[in-house]
């Protein structure tokens, strides 16, 4: 893009307002970060000394590891479900045209049209009145949550195939699904990886469908650091979520690594 | 249209529209049906309570307070670098989706510590002896717009930002040529031809906001009472599941109203 106006509008007032903006964005942010160092026992601002001792202090709450290894797993059987549940639909509205396809389309990004506490409240109506065994809630609640965001990522990475390889496999005598198999996914293998690492950090993230569906003592780790949160505010918490942030910005810079930055809209 | 394949395309279809039938349309067939007649007759009595009414006014003023701050942040930004320096709306496209990675839960504790008593913005305004004694911003509305601006503030900007992408340069140049400065530009070429970006923005928005329940159940403490933290009360603490029913549906319809009613107008406008 070539500079096309002479830049006539004070400068002054577009850095206050990028500042204010940057702020806005970045020190919700950052700020957990320099609490999470503080020697102070509350949370209080500024921080003050310089201590690691919230980072061990975190191994000591159970329900904050266990609500991460729960989180954890969760999170990785729910993705690899979406995924594998949304591919070849995803192909199929790439590849075919068919009926209704529109309303179709539209139906399967639903779940995210729907306001994420409305759908967890009529999921746990439903599971309750379906008597599904509750160890099943979470898994399903996120796996339909992660449907739409799997569906648009693998949509996206299709874009670039060639779809000639799928006919020549087919005139070479594979069936249709064969070459789906053997040629189409290798080829789309990158959106694949990154669709699930998006949908991992998403599900990690979800707190309505987590606060509705989870069930006895194991919680998901954002229902248990709300809990930890009501009863304690110390700089463990901030310690946590510093972890949390690295964890999850690492994941989305390897997406970005991945895709390209344009894939993340 | 390969008419052979339509086996290949059911068995494609059919995982992915297994679970979105059996449990997206299933649940919201089976809680409004299975007790529609409940439903129907306790529908009046509450929506008509006091504390529903007041709750979907501060539902509705905390989105329109979003919107207007999100739009007054993201339309000059957007303006400007889009415009006059390519550089910083490249560095902006880079920042703004950092947020949306992060755990909802811990951006809310991040604005505790900014809003809180001992928070930094109390902290700032003593050290600069504009106050003496803290002042109470955390559990007002005020933290939630603010907590909510900055969950939503990405899909303004892209919004804005993306219908401004489709101004024709040409135009721009031209007006330019002509003598007119940067007000006069976005006053009368840049804003009319970015109102549907605006438009689009603001019914996500106002969706999100009429949904949110995360950033109030934390940033409002339970003093600030959108429909969302009603229906969790009606779950969790009256156990008044008809009731919970009406408002989920209520904050459905809203939703739905916001998008669709933004899509009528929008079309209006094309024709017009």
């Amino acid at each position: 893009m070539v500079k096309i106006l002479e830049n006539k509008i004070p400068d002054i007032l577009i850095a206050l307002l990028f500042g204010l903006t940057l702020s806005i964005i970045l020190l919700p942010v950052v700020l957990p970060l320099t609490i999470s160092f503080s020697s102070s026992y509350v949370i209080t601002f500024p921080p003050q000394g310089f201590t690691l001792k919230w980072f061990t202090n975190i191994l000591l709450f159970k329900s904050l590891i266990d609500g991460f290894r729960f989180s954890l797993i969760l999170g990785i059987t729910a993705s690899l479900t979406a995924i594998v549940m949304s591919l070849p639909a995803t192909y199929a509205f790439y590849r075919y045209n068919f009926k209704f396809k529109g309303y179709l389309g539209n139906l399967l990004l639903s779940p995210s049209l729907v306001p994420e506490i409305v759908l967890s409240f009529l999921l746990l109506m439903y599971f309750k009145a379906l008597k599904i065994s509750y160890s099943l809630w979470l898994f399903l609640g996120h796996v339909l949550i992660l449907i739409p965001y799997a569906t648009r990522y693998i949509y996206a990475s299709l874009v670039n195939l060639d779809v000639s390889l799928e006919d020549a496999a087919v005139s070479l005598g594979a069936t249709r699904l064969r070459a789906f198999i053997d040629v189409i996914i290798p080829n789309i293998a990158k959106g694949i990886i990154a669709g699930f690492l998006l949908s991992f950090i998403t599900s990690f993230n979800a707190f309505s469908i987590s606060l509705f569906l989870s069930y006895g003592e194991t919680l998901p780790l954002p229902i248990a650091m709300w809990n930890y949160l009501q009863v304690r505010y110390d700089p463990t918490i901030a310690a946590l979520s510093t972890i949390l942030v690295f964890f999850t910005l690492t994941l989305s810079l390897i997406v970005r690594k991945i895709i390209g930055l344009r894939g993340l809209k | 249209m390969e008419r052979n394949n339509w086996k290949v395309i059911v068995l494609f279809l059919f995982p992915a529209f297994f679970f979105i039938f059996f449990l997206l349309l299933g649940s919201l067939l089976f809680t409004v049906f299975s007790n529609f007649n409940s439903l129907k007759d306790k529908f009046v009595e509450v929506v008509s309570s006091s504390y529903f009414i007041a709750s979907y006014f501060t539902t509705l003023k905390i989105g329109l307070v979003v919107v207007i701050a999100s739009a007054v942040l993201s339309y000059p930004l957007a303006f400007y670098s889009h415009f006059y320096n390519p550089k910083l709306s490249r560095v902006i496209d880079a920042v703004v989706f950092i947020p949306l990675m992060v755990n909802p839960l811990i951006r809310s504790l991040g604005w505790m510590i900014i809003l809180g008593r001992e928070g930094l913005i109390n902290w700032l305004l003593i050290k600069l002896s504009v106050i003496n004694a803290p002042l109470r911003i955390l559990y007002t509305d005020i933290a939630v717009e603010i907590g909510l601006l900055e969950l939503f503030f990405p899909f303004m900007y892209t919004a804005i930002a993306s219908s401004m992408e489709n101004i024709p340069y040409e135009l721009v140049m031209s007006a330019k040529s002509l003598g007119a400065g940067p007000l006069r530009v976005f006053k009368d070429i840049v804003f009319p031809l970015s109102i549907t970006g605006f438009m689009t923005g603001a019914s996500i928005v106002m969706a999100g906001c009429a949904a949110a329940f995360v950033t109030p159940s934390i940033l409002g403490g339970l003093k600030v009472r959108t429909l969302s933290i009603l229906l969790r009360e009606y779950v969790d603490i009256t156990l008044d599941w008809d009731a919970a029913t009406i408002i989920a549906i209520v904050i459905l319809l809203t939703v739905f109203a916001f998008i669709t009613g933004v899509n009528l107008l929008k079309k209006l406008l094309m024709r017009w």
